[in-house]
């Protein structure tokens, strides 16, 4: 840089013109940031158990306060059926996924509007926000899982419980590579669109409750009417849910197709996002 | 060598609130485009003025600017509240895009808007520096190398594990700047941030700024409203009103010009 002379005078690092291009992802730039994700997780890690004497045990109690309550509403007043699955088990494991998408697409979501201080003064690379949360809930969700499994285990051990399980196990990572990746798609979507109008955040509230009863959570898959199924498969998160009960309890549903159709969701969410949002980031600090 | 070129740059704002009013001139917009024909709003609005009513919707924060800056430059900007200068400030730091016109930069950029950016108050001070230096654009072990150097800078060590919130905003500002003054960068932008600290800390800060340009050729734009430092640190001046760019020149005198329209204005 320092020795260049005329010649080099129109070599120029950075070119800012009035509107982006369609899909500018500049992965480079995003790659060169990557240390700022890392920091931003642990920030959100360490950030929301300061000052507390519990600390990250919260990570744990939370889903477990939220598991009783569903096993005391949905399982010994509804009488829900769970397919055979001891109560904790299956309502921890669906809480859990749930908590996951749940915390992917709201934190996306809220990228822009929860960051704008931080936007207004300093540039980098915007999506390392809605990525750093979608790790960060990754990470959350393996906290999570770990109590799932230990007393998964203690049950098999002690309890005689014996669940089919088999190779869908092995699918486990893809269902989270689906679940994550729809949630952070459609966040980029709402918050893209959020910037300037906020009537679509009253919407997703109700709307996320409305997901969650759509999505085999609280209920077990095969105890749905064959009607009703084909309208809820539509929902693409029915079968990343489905085939991680599979893989834990050997029950529900398991279906290739409908993997494919939840892939299918998610590659066109996280483009569509991607294109929103990298028209959004443009000017969003004069409307947000 | 050039290093920042600013070509026909304007911006313009639209003033008043979001809501039904914005969506009719957004679906206009859209209309117009539709039909393969300009931005209707680009053609309206008057230049930005703090004080007199006006009946348009849409002001210009910028006008028209034209400049080059070289290589090892430190340029004091100056200019009334509502001039536009934080406004060039963050076009040039990607903050915000302009609404026409271009902007060519060659090497890294820095910006300092605001001190602090990022900063978590639950955070120690050390996590913060990390925190802070990463949204800079450094990497991890950019920052592991001068650790040292920041926290000598910033005369906070001993509150080094002690939460940013129970700072004063002086040591906040102190470790903030510390950070920033480390960056390193080709160009960096300064906005009137070292209100905060004492004296010997903004003098320090200017130091630090001067050494970056004199010695390693760095090129730096300053904003402030304290003609002292500006002139101090500056070797050459811009002088914003209304969003245009009225004149140029070496700093004492654009500082000198600013202060005779101040005086004839009798206003900001």
């Amino acid at each position: 840089m320092k020795n260049s002379n005329l010649s080099h005078q129109n070599n120029w690092d950075l070119v800012i013109l009035p509107k982006n291009k369609w899909l500018d992802l500049n992965l480079r730039e995003l790659i060169r940031y990557r240390d700022l994700l890392w920091l931003w997780v642990r920030r959100d890690y360490i950030g929301a158990y300061k000052q507390t004497i519990l600390g990250p045990i919260w990570h744990f109690l939370s889903p477990v306060f939220s598991t009783f309550t569903y096993m005391l509403i949905f399982g010994k007043i509804a009488n829900l059926s769970t397919d055979g699955v001891p109560m904790f088990l299956f309502y921890n494991a669906g809480i859990t996924i749930w908590n996951f998408f749940n915390g992917s697409f709201t934190a996306s979501s809220g990228a822009f509007i929860n960051n704008a201080a931080i936007f207004g003064k300093v540039f980098f690379p915007r999506l390392i926000m809605p990525l750093a949360s979608v790790v960060s809930m990754l990470i959350k969700f393996c906290i999570q899982i770990s109590l799932f499994l230990l007393v998964y285990l203690y049950m098999i051990f002690f309890k005689e419980y014996r669940p089919e399980v088999g190779w869908g196990l092995l699918l486990i990572p893809l269902n989270l590579i689906l679940i994550g990746g729809i949630g952070f798609g459609l966040g980029l979507i709402v918050s893209s669109i959020t910037t300037k109008y906020r009537d679509l955040n009253q919407l997703v509230g109700f709307g996320m409750q409305l997901v969650m009863y759509a999505t085999p959570v609280i209920y077990a898959f095969s105890t749905v009417s064959s009607g009703m199924k084909k309208w809820l498969q539509v929902n693409p998160l029915v079968a990343p849910v489905e085939s991680f009960k599979y893989a834990f309890f050997g029950i529900g549903t398991f279906n290739i197709a409908g993997l494919v159709y939840s892939f299918a969701w998610m590659v066109i969410s996280i483009f569509i996002g991607l294109l929103l949002f990298n028209k959004a980031e443009r000017n969003f600090m004069d409307i947000v | 060598m050039t290093v920042i070129k600013v070509e026909n740059l304007s911006k313009q704002y639209r003033i008043g609130d979001i809501g039904t009013g914005s969506l009719m001139d957004d679906f206009k917009r859209f209309q117009y485009r539709l039909m393969g024909k300009e931005d209707p709003f680009l053609k309206v609005g008057k230049p930005n003025n703090l004080q007199k009513k006006s009946d348009s919707k849409y002001v210009w924060a910028l006008n028209d600017l034209n400049f080059q800056i070289e290589e090892g430059e430190v340029i004091g900007i100056v200019g009334g509240n509502g001039a536009g200068k934080s406004t060039l400030l963050k076009i040039l730091s990607r903050i915000t895009g302009p609404t026409t016109g271009s902007v060519k930069i060659k090497g890294r950029i820095a910006s300092l808007l605001e001190v602090g950016t990022g900063f978590h108050g639950d955070l120690s001070g050390r996590e913060n520096i990390y925190l802070n230096g990463a949204i800079m654009g450094l990497r991890k072990w950019q920052i592991d190398r001068k650790l040292d150097e920041i926290i000598d800078f910033g005369g906070v060590e001993q509150y080094l594990d002690t939460p940013v919130k129970r700072y004063s905003s002086g040591m906040y500002v102190r470790l903030a700047f510390a950070v920033a003054a480390h960056l390193e960068p080709d160009i960096l932008i300064v906005d009137e941030v070292l209100a905060v600290g004492d004296i010997d800390f903004q003098q320090k800060c200017l130091g630090k700024m001067h050494d970056s340009s004199a010695e390693k050729g760095r090129t730096v734009l300053f904003v402030s409203h304290n003609m002292d430092s500006i002139k101090q640190l500056c070797t050459k001046g811009f002088f914003l009103a209304n969003g245009t760019l009225k004149a140029s020149g070496p700093i004492n005198e654009i500082v000198q010009e600013y202060e005779t329209t101040l005086i004839s204005h009798k206003t900001l």
